[in-house]
């Protein structure tokens, strides 16, 4: 029983959080389509927003799945439900990690994809890819771990400016 | 299985400005407890530990049988909760919240539920951002009582709504008081309201003081005064009074002898 109310919790929050991940993984789409055009410009442009949009994506994330919720008072409503506060701990660190890595995995694998599909792979490239697309993830564990243990605005503020100072 | 809703045994907190201390709390099943007190006298505090939401300093808490807040998930099937504080989900529709419900408790009530949309005249396509502060709190209280809960726990129900929406409320609230399957416990500031539901016997008061309680107060579904009253006045909820007394409102500390607070003052009947 304990476990459906958790599954229930975790898909609430997919429910809360869909637009927010729509429209990161259409920015970083869209940057990925930017980087076929032959264009110089369009191709700095691309890298820029690729990665704006990971870093937008995990900096946001916590903020408005941990931090709101006891902001804007929704916590009552939540513990009134069957479930302890060690479940409610569980399912939203389940729910963060995967609003985050799914649209992550899925714009890191599209991205790799395309780099590979090139005929002159530069050397070097691949652990490159692996540290910039590891940066966004490092970044976003920080952020979401300060949130949820400190549930404070400040905190994760904090937190986001210093991984973004890297 | 125990005969009692809720228990409180020698219950405590401690805050650094705050204490709650060796609170006892009884209320049978069936039974309607009211906790009144003004603000800051400990009575969302104490909810709160009865809902296994803060954990008590000391003192054990049974609700439903159930050991809080050990038991607290295996309690809250059976606890419809409603705080002034509970915010819904501002961006979601009421029928979003509803099904939201519905899809966690099993006795969820789907016609119950369209009968409360009525009479509270709400809409279930309408978002909560759209809705007024009355119609939130009808909203709340809808998604707690199409649950059917064998007990009901409200913190400030009214508070802040206009007269209309609180009378709407409390008609509501009445026709589950009558019910006496089930048991009721709410706070309030506001005894008039509440004194007006037309409950009978089943309803009892308990005086909650902001002043830190110097004594055991001893609440067993009765009523009780932690105040140390002066013997020549006898306010409505002690049980040694032999009139009903009308009050006005909650003085906002005990009586003095220079300058005495309550609105109707009784005189203890001469003895000898």
């Amino acid at each position: 029983m304990s476990s459906r109310v958790i599954q229930t919790l975790i898909l609430k929050d997919w429910r809360l959080q869909r637009t927010q991940i729509l429209i990161s993984v259409a920015a970083g789409g869209l940057a990925l389509a930017l980087l076929q055009l032959k264009s110089e410009t369009a191709f700095l442009v691309g890298t820029v927003w690729f990665f704006v949009s990971l870093i937008a994506l995990g900096s946001m994330l916590p903020v408005s799945n941990v931090i709101n919720e006891r902001k804007k008072q929704n916590l009552p409503f939540l513990m009134s439900l069957p479930i302890s506060a060690l479940q409610y701990a569980i399912s939203k660190m389940a729910s963060t990690l995967g609003l985050f890595l799914l649209p992550w995995g899925a714009l890191v694998i599209a991205a790799s994809t395309l780099v590979m599909n090139r005929g002159d792979i530069p050397k070097g490239i691949v652990p490159l890819m692996f540290i910039l697309f590891g940066l966004p993830l490092v970044g976003f564990c920080l952020i979401a771990a300060t949130a949820l243990v400190s549930e404070s605005e400040g905190w994760a503020i904090a937190a986001t400016i210093l991984c973004n100072s890297w | 299985m125990s005969d009692l809703a809720i228990e409180l045994h020698g219950v405590g907190k401690h805050y650094p400005f705050f204490r709650l201390d060796r609170i006892d709390l009884q209320v049978p099943h069936g039974q309607i407890m009211g906790l009144i007190g003004p603000n800051g006298a400990g009575k969302s505090t104490t909810i709160r530990i009865l809902m296994g939401l803060v954990q008590q300093d000391c003192g054990e808490v049974r609700v439903l049988g159930r050991r809080m807040p050990a038991e607290q998930i295996a309690a809250k099937w059976d606890i419809g909760f409603a705080s002034e504080d509970m915010r819904l989900y501002e961006g979601m529709t009421l029928a979003w919240h509803m099904n939201f419900i519905r899809s966690i408790y099993p006795n969820w009530d789907a016609p119950y539920a369209q009968l409360l949309l009525k009479r509270f005249g709400l809409r279930a396509v309408q978002t909560i951002k759209g809705l007024s502060h009355g119609q939130r709190v009808k909203a709340t209280l809808l998604l707690v009582l199409a649950r059917r809960p064998r007990l009901l726990v409200l913190d400030e129900p009214t508070t802040g709504l206009d007269p209309v929406a609180r009378h709407e409320i409390l008609k509501e609230l009445t026709a589950v008081m009558t019910d006496e399957g089930r048991s009721v416990l709410f706070s309030s500031h506001n005894t008039r309201t509440w004194n007006r539901s037309p409950t009978g016997s089943r309803l009892s008061t308990a005086a909650a003081s902001s002043t830190p309680w110097t004594r055991k107060p001893t609440w067993t579904g009765g009523v009780a005064c932690v105040w140390k009253c002066r013997p020549e006045w006898r306010c409505r909820l002690c049980p040694a009074s032999s009139e009903s007394a009308r009050t006005d409102g909650w003085p906002s500390s005990p009586p003095t002898p220079s300058r005495p607070r309550w609105p109707t003052p009784m005189r203890a009947p001469a003895r000898g």
